[in-house]
């Protein structure tokens, strides 16, 4: 039995206001603050360092969520998708989630390293690129691990552990006194509550994309290691391409996809096999540039080739603004025609996709999934109808097929957000997200003492383009901070000039905040 | 004097700890070691906790102690599974996500061991 369907759960499936009374009658293990933040990821972290660098204590603030480490979850999709720690993501040198001043940035930081290691020629190297980027040089990128390493240090400072909480989120409610409530459970299924003034929903993506012919084949074959999604643990099949060779079928085109061609390549180079083939199934041809006024992507070989998922001025410049004063209903398209599915502007990527296709050990295919059928060889039979005549079908034979269509973004997969935008009849926006203001306020969830935010993908289609990248976490989190303000009693102090120097000062010697 | 949250008791690789999270209400280790505030020891099995004594802190008398003793426990975990939120369908509870059809876990309902169905 879920633990909502209990009998004395039953106001958090019904009501829309909990009596305080109640909460105590249940008799649980309860965490009052003044501040909760809900998933205990990335966003989570953001949020709580910007508390903690307003002078919020340690006392005042809780954070429920599935993971020790903030970063756990994203480490392992990285780790999944080939982005090992020496591999660099895509993300710029001043969009830093352990540090809100977003200087020094990670390049500054890399160089700084590299020249007290003596390595003075890869330091000046960084440094160059850092000043040129990105018309000369491309775009600098931290290494995965770079970032991970930085966030453990200021979880330290900021005393993360003393905040977080184990927990699976159930549900959430306002209270009668005016703030909420939260149920979740611990490790081993107990009901336990947690109440705060200010809550913040940092739940993420509520899971990886795996499109419905993978399903199909996973449900009547039972067989997870030919048909994988990018974010999944598959390892062995690398390891089967360097023993026995093969060929693998590619789907999507976004950074995941360059990465995992990457490292087919690099299986290919190390173990000197001409028999691992690579096909790029696409749904769609892109051989017209995107343009947005002046500006224009590059398109190369059916790749659209950006530095970031949005441009760089969607992030901080004229373009966010314009975003953030666009009508709701027009959001949509903006999205897509300066996001969309991209991949980042790195020559190397660029240079496997002409080789692979010059030499034959990477060809692209277009057209609509029909089946996938597992054959008594072993491997698998995948139809195709062509995308210039749906009369005319493709079929490969292939090893794997290797899905790198990304995550799952739909908000109504998330029971707990199912659950409230039901419960209080929250509005959704064009993407089916949920409608939030430009401080990042669900205000369908206000009451006179509280306030409840949210960040992330949730928040796609709202007031900032970017919202899933480090930047927009931050964003969220700086502006979701001005509208606390307003709640005086909550002591957020002043984020005065001063303020903020002598918190960068003690950033830089590691001292809390 | 009691205070909201005096001391946190934590396990890190199968040792348990106590960190001070009171900077007013002292806590004793072996009734000779006051922990210092965000101090953390690791606990031995007998361990003996004093939390409070009689001293006055300002205005305010504190008029007692509590008094803890640690003792190391076997305690197995009990193993569950996970009802995919999504398709329904019954998982390991150490996946992240559906294997069936990539939804996150973390939503999922939590089952014992036995449940089939």
């Amino acid at each position: 039995m879920r633990l909502l369907d209990l009998p004395e759960f039953a106001p958090f499936l019904t009501a829309q206001t909990i009596s305080e009374n109640y909460i105590q009658s249940l008799n649980l293990p309860l965490i009052e603050r003044s501040f909760l933040t809900l998933g205990g990821g990335l966003g989570s972290f953001v949020w709580v360092d910007y508390l903690r660098i307003h002078g919020i204590d340690v006392a005042d603030i809780g954070v429920v969520g599935m993971h020790e480490k903030p970063y756990q979850r994203y480490q392992t999709l990285c780790k999944n998708s080939q982005i090992p720690g020496h591999e660099r993501l895509r993300s710029d040198s001043g969009s830093s989630p352990d540090n809100i001043w977003g200087w020094p940035g990670y390049g500054l930081r890399e160089a700084v390293g590299l020249a007290k290691d003596g390595h003075l020629r890869s330091a000046s190297k960084t440094m160059w690129q850092l000043f040129t980027e990105p018309v000369f040089t491309q775009t600098y990128a931290p290494k995965s691990e770079t970032v991970y390493r930085a966030l453990d240090s200021e979880m330290a400072r900021i005393d993360w552990e003393a905040m977080w909480r184990y927990g699976r989120i159930r549900s959430l409610r306002q209270t009668d006194a005016g703030r909420y409530v939260v149920l979740y459970e611990d490790r081993y299924g107990n009901a336990r509550l947690a109440c705060a003034n200010v809550v913040h929903i940092a739940l993420g993506y509520p899971g990886s994309r795996v499109l419905p012919d993978l399903q199909d084949y996973r449900q009547t074959t039972m067989d997870l290691r030919k048909a994988v999604n990018a974010y999944e643990q598959h390892n062995h099949v690398y390891e089967f391409l360097a023993e026995h060779g093969g060929t693998v079928i590619l789907r999507g085109r976004g950074i995941v996809a360059s990465r995992i061609l990457q490292r087919i390549a690099e299986v290919r180079t190390e173990t000197g096999r001409d028999d691992i083939r690579i096909v790029h199934l696409m749904r769609t041809k892109r051989d017209e540039t995107t343009r947005y006024r002046f500006a224009k992507r590059t398109n190369e070989h059916n790749w659209q080739l950006q530095p970031f998922n949005f441009p760089k001025s969607a992030f901080s410049g004229n373009l966010r603004r314009k975003f953030e004063n666009t009508p709701a209903d027009q959001r949509k398209a903006l999205i897509g025609i300066w996001g969309g599915t991209t991949t980042s502007d790195r020559k190397d990527w660029r240079r496997l996709v002409k080789n692979g296709l010059s030499q034959g050990w990477y060809t692209i295919a277009f057209g609509n999934v029909r089946d996938l059928k597992p054959m008594q060889s072993g491997k698998l039979r995948f139809t195709v109808d062509a995308l210039e005549d749906a009369q005319e079908t493709l079929t490969f034979v292939t090893d794997f097929v290797i899905d790198c269509t990304g995550l799952n973004s739909k908000l109504e997969t998330n029971p707990f957000f199912s659950d409230l935008i039901t419960q209080y009849q929250l509005p959704k926006n064009d993407l089916d997200n949920l409608v939030v203001s430009n401080e990042f306020e669900v205000e369908g969830l206000r009451t006179p003492n509280g306030k409840v935010f949210a960040c992330g993908v949730a928040t796609l289609g709202g007031p900032f383009a970017p919202v899933d990248s480090f930047l927009g976490l931050q964003y969220a989190a700086f502006r979701s901070l001005q509208s606390v303000r307003k709640m005086r009693a909550l002591g957020l102090k002043r984020f005065s000039m001063l303020r903020s120097f002598q918190q960068w000062t003690r950033w830089a010697r590691g001292l809390t905040p | 004097m009691v205070a909201a949250e005096q001391a946190q008791l934590f396990c890190r690789n199968d040792r348990y700890y106590i960190r001070q999270l009171s900077r007013n209400v002292p806590l004793w280790l072996q009734n000779e070691y006051e922990l210092p505030y965000r101090g953390t020891v690791a606990l031995r099995d007998g361990a003996q906790l004093t939390i409070g004594t009689v001293r006055t802190i300002g205005s305010v008398r504190t008029l007692g102690t509590v008094r803890l003793e640690y003792r190391s426990m076997q305690i197995k975990a009990v193993p569950r599974k996970i009802r995919c939120s999504h398709c329904e369908n019954l998982l390991d509870v150490t996946h992240e996500n559906c294997i069936w059809c990539g939804t996150s876990l973390a939503f999922g309902e939590l089952l014992p061991l036995h449940a089939s169905t």
